[in-house]
């Protein structure tokens, strides 16, 4: 059987790369690729996506060439390189097996061919591949795993595997165009989103799609007599079932990649699903002679694939070189206080913080890398009260200290960090943070962090336990000493709460007091069978005090608006923490005042709380910035989808029209800036940020169209859309009416490429949102969710 | 949270609108004119340039309301000192005029400002009617989410016709169903659907008003037939025509109240530009002949 | 997303789907209306005959840009809807010579060579004459007119001045104004000189100190209007104030009273009970003594003769008057029984004591430079009391005279029968003012463009002739109704 130097698997960049180097380098190699084509995941993006080289600082190495282009281009030239190097490259070649050990692995293919290499260089990324229909003729032409462009087909008899959201929504779009089928396993859709639910359903009823239940596919066959291309072979409940096709798609979803890593023998540091496998600074994991490169390795982008397979390669050949990066990190540590060499600081950096004590050394630096270390001058500011910015920091040197009114300052030291709070709960930062003497600091991205604390568990352990001494401290008990609070501290914990999970009823027994770190809650009266909302509270609100001052039965429910984190105090630290300061006494006592007070309004007015239940209903209670429309004020003029087209791109990210009603009281379909973006969730590119001020918006440039947050924003805000053709000026308009008029738009060839839009609440504009600035009649105003009792009971006070 | 563009502001608009009328009105009572007051005093030219400039103003409204990026303060701040400070115009060009009336281009001037202002009010006055109205009978329905049911409608009903052999009926009476059509229409919110009577004459249709015609001949049919099958048919397109009937008249009402909202504007608009040329003839004739 | 102009479905559901637009209606009208009213009237500048042609015709022309109408006086076919006739150039007011070229005739208000008034610098025709403005009035009825000017005239930039500062009319006014309407002042005439050359100058004399008339002319006016009437050739006769004062032909002042119309009735000149149809005539006092003598002369001759002298005789025999000496003269006189002497005697009746004595002041002369030694004093009657208003008795005939003139208790000509402000005040008010009374501007009583008017008041010459020619008139006229004798020429 065939024996090579080294076995690269996943014609990804990185793998590529190294491919290619070996073969440069004539180091006996192979290239196993799954699909029919190189670098899969590259492929899959939009016809003519602008392919962005970040970071740019970064030098590449590699026989391949990468500058910024279009996919086809970078494509074209990573054949061209490809060939020249003739690097020995084997298309189908799905791994199903790797065993033995360095210097003699034994490879088995899905096919069942076989082969021997001394190492293995996993370059295979970390969106898996497609799940293939278990059916024979999946490999036919027209058989395909995905859909880039619905209108690209017309006429067409196409059949859609699968009932989830990606099956639903590619259903749906070529409905319009084709005559559809699609194949359920099940006798119902229960994975997709409600909103595809009722889609699928109505297209369903309306006859706009045929659905197969209870089918799976049998086989697919040219078709004889060709008036269609395929027959499709169903086996249902009641026997086979032959339907005439031109087109499979399937959307099986993909294999996971860690099933299979693992069977190669590789560890993953917890079961978080974004953890990654921990590698030596040589990319080696902890199998011998197994390297891992790429997204797996922790590497997202090209370049820096490309330029690890480049190293790994050199690696195993014996060369130590420095990683490629090390220019970049040189320049990092420039104007810091140190001179040594770029090895020894990252080692005292990491030695600076518990926090980073279990990171590998290889991902630290890459830690740094995504983080900026710098010396801070004196009195600057790091971050500033009220800011929605969610970056971290870390404390290197010196210290950096807050101001607290009547206490004094208090000091962050080497080792110290503080961020936690606007990381944990994505809420505006609590407090301002000015640099003390000669501070240093290591301030990292959210994004870095998220990934760090998911792959670490010591990390979020730590910054847990960090959390709740820092929000109980602040929240009850400011004059007194950290110290004093661990015992309280021990005894509580956190509570994770789902959407519309009751954190406690009405009349239970429950002396517990909550303090909400993460998520928003609603509490609840329930008299006579019908539930009024009395009060909705944001994080850094405590609530189940009544309970704990009174005889320990609940008064009311608590209920989770959305998945909600909690710090439960048991009654008695809740008491020893009043006890500890006489101050806070009273101002619980009139904290809990008010909000009776507050609730006892609301209870008045049932109608209130039914509007209260309606706006939570429609998943307001997780937003910050929240656009409503006052129909008994609304002409329906459609200003502010026009303002909110022209000052974008064209596109209006807001539906007027649309969406839930109640009381007079519209919700239109816009965004409204969760907590925790869910369309932040799944970004390849991270294109989607948070401002300052909070506003959520997608960076243009780096969006690749793949229409991820667009599936994953529940509320349906987001859309793909090409940029409309630019327009002749207003003026020009008002007098010709030639060309689209405000709001309207027109398409020029060019502008092919569908890109994510949503609303960014204007954050580009001195005067605010374009839609509320834009109403004539100032029925479209914006609430933060903390307003939504005051405009309740203005209502129907 | 919410204000009206009535009492924007606490009514910012109506004060500052109302101060400038009394100022006028007071300065027009202390003025002693030559012989009695008319544009060529100093109060006239005073107010005239006021008027004057207003009107300028006031029409800016239609840039500024498009131009999206302006911090100019709100839309809705300019449209609330658009209504209070138009109202104030009729007043201040009044005292302008010194009630001086002939059949010439001053006057028309005057004429074609008062039309446009009193249309104005109407808009206020729709502005303020309708969109209660509007809501309460659209109920969370969005207009095209109700055309799209009669489409929905429509193909079942010509599915089931097929079953019935009805089509060559309900297909003319689908065809023939009509929503909205000319401005006027849609204001009267007027239904002129036509459907063909069975075996009646080849294109010769008769009127099938708010569906009612269908539905009687679909009734006399169900009552004749004793097949099952079809009588099912017949039953389920009767239920399908009843449902079409309500979200007609749903429709048509959104309709005419979308129409009404907007109709005023029509003639509100142009009117301010026949204004705007009246107004510079106005100004240059006045200082022609000084 | 929602997109107005894509159709929900293929129904028209939306305005915007239908025919209405706003876009062209806005631009149709706009360019209409600036055809129609500007374009086509501009048109109508270029040539003469083409505004006319347009006038005439249905479409608009400079004519509907007529902002109202001409007052009345203006509207005459050469001015009326005749634009360019007043507005010769464009963009530039309506100048002074263009109003000149018909009313060349005008006085200013003062002559403003004497005196510039920077007040009235850049002031024009127009800029009180307003024309196209409802009232329809061309003259300025408003007070700012005058109190401009006179509210203050130090301010105004007439120094040292004796015109008083005026700033309103009316009780209201006065209350809160500084100046006031001052009280009347009268333009009386008054002698001065010798009795032969008396010259009469006007006197301006404040009504409030009582002013004395120096006419020389003696009248009761209470004797006149006793209610029984006075006695009268025919019996008694009631007089009433219009049997003297009749209005002038205007209407607004009174004719000038002369002795033959008004007096001469009753007041006879006859000089002798047997002779009541011989009356001396009214003038000349030498005429008197000659009219005498030659009467007396002619009954001597006729007791000598016993028949009626020829004229021829009468002639001779008064050459034969003695007197060559003056003692012989005396003594002649002396002798009542010699014509000379009787005519004496009755001259020094009727001038002493009788009919002269009863109207006229009689002065003596010694000087023997006359012929007759009585003198009467020479009347000059005041005909316009005050000549810088304009008061008009027709639009007041409704009341009677004595509300304004107390003639009935005046028993001398020396009172001044002119009433005063208040009299005015008790039906006129400010025109601002809210009195239940008359309200009155400036205009109503004062007039601007004054005939003949020179700077701050005072008759001219010319108007002083006036005057005058008006009384010799009257003299004349009195001559002729009497009978003459010319006076022989003394050898």
């Amino acid at each position: 059987m065939e024996k090579f130097e080294i076995a690269v698997v996943g014609s990804g960049p990185g793998g590529m790369s190294a491919a290619a180097h070996a073969a440069e380098l004539g180091v006996s190699h192979i290239l196993l690729e799954a699909s029919p084509k190189h670098s899969n995941t590259i492929q899959k993006y939009q016809k003519g996506k602008h392919v962005m080289d970040t970071p740019n600082r970064l030098p590449l190495r590699s026989p391949l060439e990468f500058k910024a282009g279009t996919r086809e281009y970078i494509l074209d030239k990573w054949v061209d390189g490809l060939t020249e190097t003739n690097t020995n490259i084997r298309y189908r070649a799905e791994v199903k097996s790797i065993e033995g050990k360095k210097g003699d692995f034994l490879v088995t293919l899905v096919n069942g061919d076989q082969l021997k290499a001394e190492h293995i260089i996993l370059g295979i990324g970390v969106q898996g591949n497609p799940r293939k229909l278990p059916c024979p003729g999946a490999d036919f032409e027209h058989v395909q795993y995905q859909l880039d462009d619905p209108d690209e087909y017309q006429g067409e008899r196409i059949a859609i595997v699968g009932a989830g959201d990606a099956a639903i929504e590619n259903a749906v779009g070529l409905a319009a165009n084709n005559t559809v089928h699609i194949i359920n396993r099940r006798d119902e859709f229960a994975r997709a989103k409600q909103g595809n639910l009722d889609l699928i359903m109505s297209h369903i009823s309306d006859g706009l799609i045929e659905c197969h239940y209870e089918s799976n596919p049998a086989r697919i066959e040219e078709n004889p007599d060709d008036e269609s291309r395929y027959i499709f072979n169903l086996s249902t409940p009641t026997g086979e079932k032959p339907v005439p096709i031109d087109r499979v798609i399937a959307r099986l979803g993909a294999i996971p990649q860690r099933g299979l890593v693992e069977s190669f023998g590789i560890e993953f540091p917890n079961d978080s699903p974004s953890a990654l496998p921990e590698l030596s600074n040589q990319y080696e994991s902890n199998v011998p002679g197994m390297y891992i490169i790429g997204a797996l390795g922790g590497y997202p982008l090209i370049k820096q694939a490309m330029n690890q397979g480049y190293e790994v390669v050199e690696y195993i050949r014996g060369n130590d070189i420095e990683p490629a990066d090390h220019p970049l990190l040189v320049e990092a540590f420039e104007g810091l206080p140190y001179d040594n060499t770029v090895a020894e600081i990252l080692v005292y950096l990491q030695n600076v913080s518990p926090l980073y004590e279990d990171i590998n050394p290889l991902a630290f630096r890459e830690f740094i890398l995504d983080s900026s270390v710098r010396l801070v001058p004196e009195g600057e500011t790091l971050c500033v009260q009220g800011e929605f910015t969610d970056t971290f920091f870390v404390v290197a040197d010196g210290n950096a200290y807050v101001k607290l009114p009547g206490v004094g300052e208090f000091h962050f030291n080497k080792g110290g960090f503080f961020g936690e709070q606007s990381l944990i709960s994505g809420r505006r930062r609590t407090a301002t943070v000015y640099a003390g003497k000669n501070c240093v600091v290591i301030e990292t991205p959210r994004r870095t962090m998220v990934k760090l604390q998911n792959s670490v568990d010591s990390v979020k352990r730590t910054l847990d336990g960090a959390f709740m001494l820092r929000a109980i401290h602040s929240k009850f008990t400011p004059n007194t000493a950290h110290a004093e609070l661990s015992e309280v501290i021990d005894n509580s914990e956190l509570r994770l709460y789902d959407a519309g999970e009751d954190i406690y009823r009405q009349g239970d027994e429950g002396d517990e007091v909550h303090l909400i770190r993460l998520g928003s809650v609603t509490t609840i009266k329930e008299s006579n069978s019908r539930e009024i909302i009395t009060s909705y509270m944001p994080v850094g609100h405590y609530f189940g005090e009544t309970g704990a001052l009174g005889e320990g039965k609940r008064t009311d429910t608590a209920r989770a608006n959305v998945r909600t984190e909690t710090i439960c105090l048991s009654k008695e630290s809740f008491l020893t923490l009043l006890e500890k300061e006489q101050t806070m006494q009273s101002e619980v006592q009139e904290h809990m005042r008010d909000r009776l007070t507050v609730e006892a309004r609301m209870e008045a007015q049932p109608k209130g709380g039914e509007l209260m239940s309606f706006l939570m209903s429609e998943g307001l209670g997780e937003g910050t910035d929240v656009l409503l429309i006052d129909e008994a004020l609304c002409v329906g003029c459609d200003n502010c989808e026009k303002a909110c087209a022209e000052s974008h791109d064209g596109n209006s990210r807001l539906n007027r029209e649309a969406g839930e009603s109640f009381a007079d009281l519209h919700v239109p379909i816009a965004c409204r800036h969760c907590e925790h973006p869910h369309c932040m969730k799944d970004c390849p590119p991270d294109a989607i940020h948070r401002a300052s001020d909070g506003e959520v918006y997608i960076d243009q440039e780096a969006c690749i169209g793949c229409g991820n947050c667009v599936r994953n924003c529940p509320y349906g805000v987001i859309s793909l859309q090409k940029n409309p053709a630019p327009k002749p000026n207003l003026l020009n308009w008002l007098l010709t009416g030639k060309g689209p008029g405000p709001g309207g738009k027109e398409y020029s060839g060019d502008s092919d490429v569908k890109k994510a839009v949503k609303c960014d609440a204007c954050k580009d504009l001195k005067g605010g949102p374009a839609c509320v600035r834009a109403c004539p009649t100032g029925a479209a105003k914006r609430f933060n969710p903390k307003e939504f009792v005051e405009l309740v009971s203005q209502r129907f006070g | 949270m919410y204000q009206s563009i009535t009492n924007y502001k606490g009514g910012r608009y109506f004060w500052v609108a109302t101060i400038l009328s009394l100022a006028s009105a007071l300065a027009y009572y202390m003025h002693q004119p030559i012989n009695s007051a008319n544009g060529g005093t100093w109060l006239g030219y005073t107010l005239g340039t006021i008027g004057a400039l207003l009107i300028v103003w006031l029409m800016l409204l239609g840039v500024r309301k498009r131009s999206y990026s302006s911090n100019m303060g709100t839309v809705q701040g300019w449209t609330s000192a658009h209504v209070y400070l138009g109202t104030a115009l009729l007043l201040i060009a009044t005292l302008h005029c010194g009630l001086q009336f002939g059949s010439n281009i001053h006057t028309l001037a005057y004429v074609l400002m008062v039309i446009v202002i009193l249309s104005g009010f109407f808009g206020i006055y729709t502005y303020i009617r309708y969109p209660n109205l509007m809501t309460s009978n659209r109920s969370g329905e969005t207009l095209d989410g109700l055309l799209e049911q009669i489409q929905k409608i429509d193909d079942r009903c010509i599915k089931d016709a097929k079953g019935a052999n009805l089509s060559e009926l309900i297909e003319s009476a689908v065809l023939g169903c009509s929503i909205g059509g000319s401005w006027w229409q849609q204001l009267r919110s007027s239904d002129t659907s036509t459907m063909q009577l069975p075996g009646g004459p080849k294109g010769k249709s008769v009127e099938n008003k708010n569906q009612e015609r269908i539905i009687t001949v679909l009734a006399e049919r169900l009552s004749q037939t004793q097949n099952s099958t079809e009588s099912g048919l017949i039953q389920s397109l009767l239920a399908n025509f009843a449902a079409k009937q309500t979200l007609l008249s749903r429709i048509r009402r959104d309709v005419q109240i979308r129409g009404l909202l907007k109709v005023w504007l029509y003639f509100h608009v142009p009117l301010s530009f026949g204004l705007l040329a009246a107004l510079s003839v106005h100004i240059i004739v006045v200082f022609y002949y000084w | 997303m929602a997109d107005p102009n894509k159709p929900s479905s293929e129904y028209k559901v939306s305005l915007e789907q239908t025919s209405l637009s706003k876009r062209w209606p806005s631009w149709l009208l706009f360019v209409g209306i600036l055809a129609l009213f500007l374009i086509i009237p501009l048109m109508s500048l270029t040539s003469k005959d083409l505004a006319t042609t347009l006038r005439n015709s249905p479409l608009p022309s400079d004519n509907s840009w007529i902002s109202g109408d001409l007052s009345p006086p203006h509207q005459i076919p050469d001015l009326n809807k005749n634009c360019d006739a007043c507005h010769v150039n464009g963009f530039e007011v309506v100048q002074d010579n263009t109003c000149l070229s018909c009313h060349a005739a005008t006085n200013h208000h003062f002559d403003i060579n004497k005196h510039d008034v920077e007040k009235l610098e850049g002031s024009r025709c127009a800029s009180c004459h307003l024309e196209h403005e409802k009232p329809l009035q061309i003259v300025r009825q408003d007070d700012q007119l005058c109190i401009n000017c006179h509210s203050d005239m130090a301010e105004t930039g007439v120094a040292n001045t004796d015109l008083i500062d005026v700033d309103s009319f009316g009780k209201e006014q006065r209350s809160n104004r500084k100046s006031p309407h001052p009280s009347f002042k009268v333009s009386m005439l008054e002698p001065e000189g010798t009795l032969d050359q008396t010259a009469w100058k006007i006197k301006r004399v404040e009504l409030a100190s009582n002013p004395v008339e120096k006419s020389n002319l003696v009248f009761p006016h209470d004797k006149h209007l006793v209610p029984e009437g006075i006695d009268a050739p025919e019996g008694q006769r009631v007089l009433q104030c219009n049997s003297c004062h009749l209005n002038d032909d205007a209407g607004k002042l009174m004719q000038p009273i002369n002795m033959v119309n008004h007096c001469s009735d009753c007041h006879t000149m006859v000089f002798d009970e047997q002779a009541p149809d011989r009356v001396v005539p009214h003038g000349d006092p030498d005429t008197v003594i000659l009219t005498l003598e030659e009467y007396y002369s002619r009954q001597y001759l006729l007791a000598e003769l016993g028949r009626e002298p020829t004229p021829q005789e009468v002639k001779e025999f008064m050459l034969r008057r003695p007197g060559k000496t003056v003692d012989r003269r005396v003594e002649q006189t002396q002798n009542l029984a010699s014509p000379w002497g009787k005519a004496m005697s009755i001259a020094e009746e009727i001038f002493e004591r009788t009919t002269c004595k009863t109207c006229h002041e009689i002065s003596i002369d010694d000087s023997g430079k006359h012929l007759s030694k009585w003198r009467v004093n020479p009347i000059r009657l005041t005909t316009n009391w005050m000549p810088k208003s304009d008061f008009d008795h027709f639009s007041h005939k409704t009341f009677n005279c004595a509300s304004c003139h107390s003639a009935t208790s005046s028993d001398s000509a020396s009172d001044v029968l002119m009433p005063d402000l208040p009299n005015c005040e008790s039906c006129h008010t400010g025109s601002r003012t809210h009195e239940s009374k008359l309200p009155t501007t400036c205009i109503g009583c004062h007039d601007f463009h004054l005939p003949e008017q020179k700077p701050w008041g005072g008759p001219t010459e010319s108007a002083m002739n006036k005057i005058n020619r008006a009384h010799d008139a009257h003299q004349s006229t009195t001559l002729a109704n009497s009978q003459t004798i010319s006076a022989p020429s003394s050898p």
